[in-house]
């Protein structure tokens, strides 16, 4: 500490140019925001709420001002700082070095203490009679937050006398608009989390667990939203850009977000029990709190170091006291919240309201009951399966890692019956009614699934073929499936593809009817009460999106592309046409034309080089997605080859021996060895054989060329390349004076370039399934806060089964 | 009418935890080391973790393999062929981990990952046209 006090006071009295007290100020700001914190916890220990009040809405407002002092250094370039030396760089657009601001882990621990001071500010006013511990809880998180931030510091300047024009900038792989927009909006929704945790332990410390509920309602379904957006634009990153060609991987940093994720959804559907029978207040008290504990799990675990190699993601080693601290956060919020619990649970059990028994198994309360046990069974798969190499090294033993294949299998067991739960729940009501309101409607539910089911069966089995239908003739659209692929079942069994995918497309297809029937009907009670409905339709659509994409996805490879080669995948030929810019550009695009009948586009997939760390080229791509209304056609290119020297070698043929009169095939250009003829005696240096080819263009015709090998020396031979048009050169391997044959080697001598194409169907739903879902959740935070502000009494739901 | 039992919503919890926890821990995968790997002659899906040889990567784009050596924490070398082409950031990386299982004398590896160092912290240089 007194070495950190030492420096930090140092670091006050170097020279400062025009803007380096900015960066100053943030530090005394984040130093100003801890001290503000803890008196504000303080105050709320002592009863005195408006204290406390003022000291969250200091410390908040320094966080936020140091970032904006943060911003102000990445907009302004001042490289004396390490931080911004280190993920900034001049040549960066402007909205690149505002994202440096958050590209690294100091700046991502101050985008959470923003995220976090921006809603427990603006949640405050909202809290009423649990302000104060409100106040007191978010305080004592953000003093920890600060607390991290003084060790991991953003505004630490680089020594004295250093000279720094440009920074390292951010790593090229994370230049793109995502990294502009996905860590704001994933970490404002982190920021939520910790506005529903102070919410829970103010509402169990205040001994009131009833009126929470409505104050804290519209900003769990904010949260929702916020996280979930957030978690889709991460993996809407991983698709476009970094070239993964899939959404979702279960690693463990898009685990950390997808588990508090489920935990709000289950809060959500808490909340919803609590208010339409008066019961599970403890529960959601547990349930608010859960998103906060699991996200502070998940930091701790993705930035301990205990992951190593099996997360694909590179963590900076994190400072050992704050990460001291944020392990001193995580138990205290724990143990802090148990014991809360524990006595709220005493205090609450001997007052509780004499709730109503669930009346039948199928009410809703019995499916939201069950359902919610899914869902956190759903979540502990996820935790668990990223704390395997924690445990492992607790243990002291090798790292083991869950494998996606494992985390699909074992999450497609609470997901059926969860699927199912959200197609069967709209329509039972909370009273002892049974099926008589789902059975109304399950024949037309069933009737039109399997009328889409069929249409897709029929679609995967002739894609991209023309059918003869009766008087009709019709061109399915895509790619047939492959009928021989297998998916891993129960662990070790694998199954067929096809019948598995359909069937879940089949379980999701009637859950979307089945909401779209009941949303129908809550839209004409009221126009906004349909919101549920809405959530529930864009959660499985974007299911349905990412289990047919992965499922029934395809890929061409082993495809090489040349000016004078055209190739085919997916019944599309694919032709050269050139690229936009120089190899350095990092803009640059290759060119390519897809051709077939009825159907036409030119992808540009984007290859760059950038210097490698050893000095030779090092590639960058991104992928083109060429979207259509049933599918997608991902096309990646990669790099030609390098040799150890850095230059680049474009392939060609193998080497291939021709006697004379033979011809040789190469991408449709004839090669036709004539024969050879000798200068000088063989078998003596300077004895050269020179043949005769005749070239076959298929586009301009015949012309001759005279290939030769000349013996310079001991092993010593002259071989040149000789041009045979579009960007094609011929040399002579070896020749065979015994039978006259010569071995020729074709060489690309312009890039050829190794593409992969994929075939990814319904992708679509994905963005579909995502827009819906934020639409759904905003209308029902709308509707919720709405409703409160028209009337202070809720209804009581068991009356009004559409009063969900 | 339904009526809840605690103590068989405890055990059911705790039963499903424990089922959880032993399924995802027994068929997780193992990391080894490449002497580990060429005991584990019929395993298929180890994790073998390491750094990549410098100047020992050779790609076939024609066959879409490539091919290098990988020196694992135990400072033992083994030739690894991957079917795939490289990710594009393979020359950079700090660490490889291939995902296969030993076939002769070398690993055949059917995934391959590797980690960047998150920060570049050598000097910036302009980028060179490979034209």
């Amino acid at each position: 500490m007194e070495s950190f006090l030492t420096q930090f006071l140092a670091q006050g009295l170097l020279p400062v140019n025009s803007i380096t007290w900015v960066g100053i100020l943030g530090k005394w700001l984040i130093a100003i925001a801890g001290i503000l914190a803890l008196l504000s916890f303080f105050a709320a220990l002592t009863k005195r709420e408006k204290l406390a009040t003022w000291g969250l809405y200091g410390a908040c407002f320094a966080i936020i001002n140091a970032f904006i002092d943060l911003i102000t250094l990445f907009a302004t370039s001042q490289f004396q700082f390490k931080y911004v030396q280190k993920h900034s760089a001049l040549d960066h657009e402007m909205q690149y070095k505002i994202a440096g601001t958050w590209s690294g882990q100091e700046g991502s621990f101050l985008l959470w203490a923003v995220g976090s001071a921006l809603f427990v500010s603006l949640a405050l006013g909202k809290t009423g009679q649990y302000k104060r511990w409100f106040a007191g809880i978010a305080s004592l998180f953000l003093a920890a937050l600060a607390g991290i931030l003084t060790f991991e510091s953003p505004f630490v300047l680089n020594p004295a006398g250093t000279d720094i024009h440009d920074g390292f900038g951010l790593p090229p792989s994370l230049i793109n608009y995502w990294v502009v927009i996905h860590p704001p909006t994933i970490f404002m929704g982190f920021g939520c989390l910790t506005a529903l945790f102070a919410w829970s332990m103010a509402a169990m410390l205040h001994r009131d667990l009833e009126t929470w509920i409505d104050q804290v309602r519209p900003w769990a379904l904010i949260g929702l939203s916020l996280t979930g957006v957030g978690l889709c634009m991460g993996g809407f990153w991983a698709y476009e850009t970094l070239g993964w060609g899939g959404f979702w991987a279960w690693d463990p940093v898009e685990n950390t977000s997808f588990v508090p994720w489920i935990f709000l959804a289950v809060f959500i559907h808490g909340i919803i029990v609590q208010k339409a029978r008066k019961k599970w207040h403890l529960q959601n008290a547990i349930y608010c709190a859960l998103p906060f504990l699991a996200f502070v799990y998940g930091t701790f675990l993705t930035r301990s170091g205990f992951l190593g190699d099996t997360s694909v993601h590179s963590f900076a080693n994190m400072d050992r006291s704050a990460l001291w601290i944020l392990v001193a956060l995580g138990i205290v919020s724990l143990i802090g919240f148990l014991s809360v619990y524990i006595s709220t649970a005493k205090w609450w059990r001997p007052q509780a309201p004499n709730a109503p028994k669930a009346e039948a198994f199928w009410t809703k309360e019995t499916l939201y009951s069950y359902g919610n046990w899914l869902l956190i069974s759903l979540a502990l798969i996820a935790s668990f399966g990223m704390s395997v190499p924690l445990i492992q090294s607790l243990k002291g033993e090798k790292p083991r890692v869950v494998e996606e294949s494992l985390y699909n299998t074992m999450s497609a067991l609470p997901f059926i019956p969860i699927v199912a739960f959200m197609a069967i729940a709209p329509f039972l009501t909370w009273r002892k009614e049974g099926f008589k309101n789902f059975t109304k409607y399950f024949v037309n539910l069933l009737s039109a699934t399997i009328a889409v089911t069929g249409f897709t069966l029929l679609w995967i089995k002739w894609g991209g073929q023309e059918v003869n239908l009766g008087p009709f003739i019709a061109l399915f659209p895509g790619h047939a499936a492959d009928p021989a692929k297998t998916t891993k079942f129960l662990i070790k069994a694998a199954i067929p593809t096809t019948p598995w995918v359909l069937s879940l497309y089949a379980l999701c297809t009637f859950a979307i009817f089945a909401n779209l029937t009941k949303g129908f009907q809550l839209f004409k009670q009221n126009k906004l009460s349909a919101a549920s409905m809405i959530s529930h339709i864009g959660v499985i659509l974007t299911l349905i999106g990412l289990i047919f994409s992965r499922g029934f996805e395809q890929k061409v490879d082993k495809l090489v592309i040349h000016e004078s080669k055209t190739v085919s995948a997916f019944g599309y030929n694919i032709s050269f046409e050139g690229r936009t810019s120089g190899f350095g550009d990092r803009n640059n695009k290759i060119k390519l034309r897809f051709k077939k009948p009825g159907d036409e586009f030119l992808a540009s997939p984007g290859l760059y080089f950038i210097p490698g760390q050893d000095g030779k080229p090092q590639e960058f791509t991104w992928p083109y997605i060429h979207s259509q209304l049933l599918f997608d056609t991902y096309v990646v290119v990669h790099s030609f080859a390098f040799d150890d020297q850095g230059i680049p070698d474009f392939g060609g043929s193998v080497p291939t021996s021709v006697l004379p009169g033979q011809t040789a095939d190469f991408n449709g250009y004839l090669f036709t060895y004539q024969g050879m003829k000798t200068e000088g005696s063989p078998g003596t240096f300077g004895a050269k054989f020179i043949t005769t080819v005749t070239v076959h263009d298929p586009k301009t015709g015949d012309k001759i060329i005279n290939p030769y090998v000349k013996l310079l020396g001991p092993g010593e031979l002259e071989r040149p390349v000789v041009e045979v048009g579009n960007g094609l050169g011929v040399y002579v391997d070896s020749i065979n004076a015994a039978d006259k044959s010569a071995t020729f080697v074709i060489k690309y001598l312009t890039p050829a370039y190794p593409i992969e194409i994929f075939y990814k169907p319904l992708t679509i739903l994905v963005w579909w399934g995502v827009g819906i879902m934020t639409i759904g959740g905003t209308l029902g935070a709308i509707y919720r806060r709405n409703k409160k502000t028209r009337t202070t009494t809720q209804p009581d739901a068991t009356q009004n089964p559409a009063e969900v | 009418m339904i009526k809840a039992n605690p103590f068989i919503g405890a055990v059911a919890g705790v039963t499903a935890f424990s089922a959880i926890a032993f399924v995802m821990l027994s068929n997780s995968s193992q990391f080894v080391t490449v002497a580990q790997a060429k005991k584990l002659k019929d395993a298929n899906n180890l994790h073998l973790p390491g750094s990549l040889v410098k100047d020992s990567l050779k790609v076939d784009v024609n066959n879409a393999t490539i091919e290098f050596q990988l020196l694992d924490d135990s400072n033992e070398k083994i030739n690894v062929i991957h079917r795939g082409l490289p990710p594009a950031n393979m020359k950079d990386a700090t660490r490889v981990v291939v995902v296969g299982g030993i076939n002769g004398d070398r690993f055949e590896s059917n995934k391959l990952l590797t980690k960047c160092p998150s920060k570049y912290e050598e000097e910036r240089r302009l980028p060179q046209s490979t034209n």
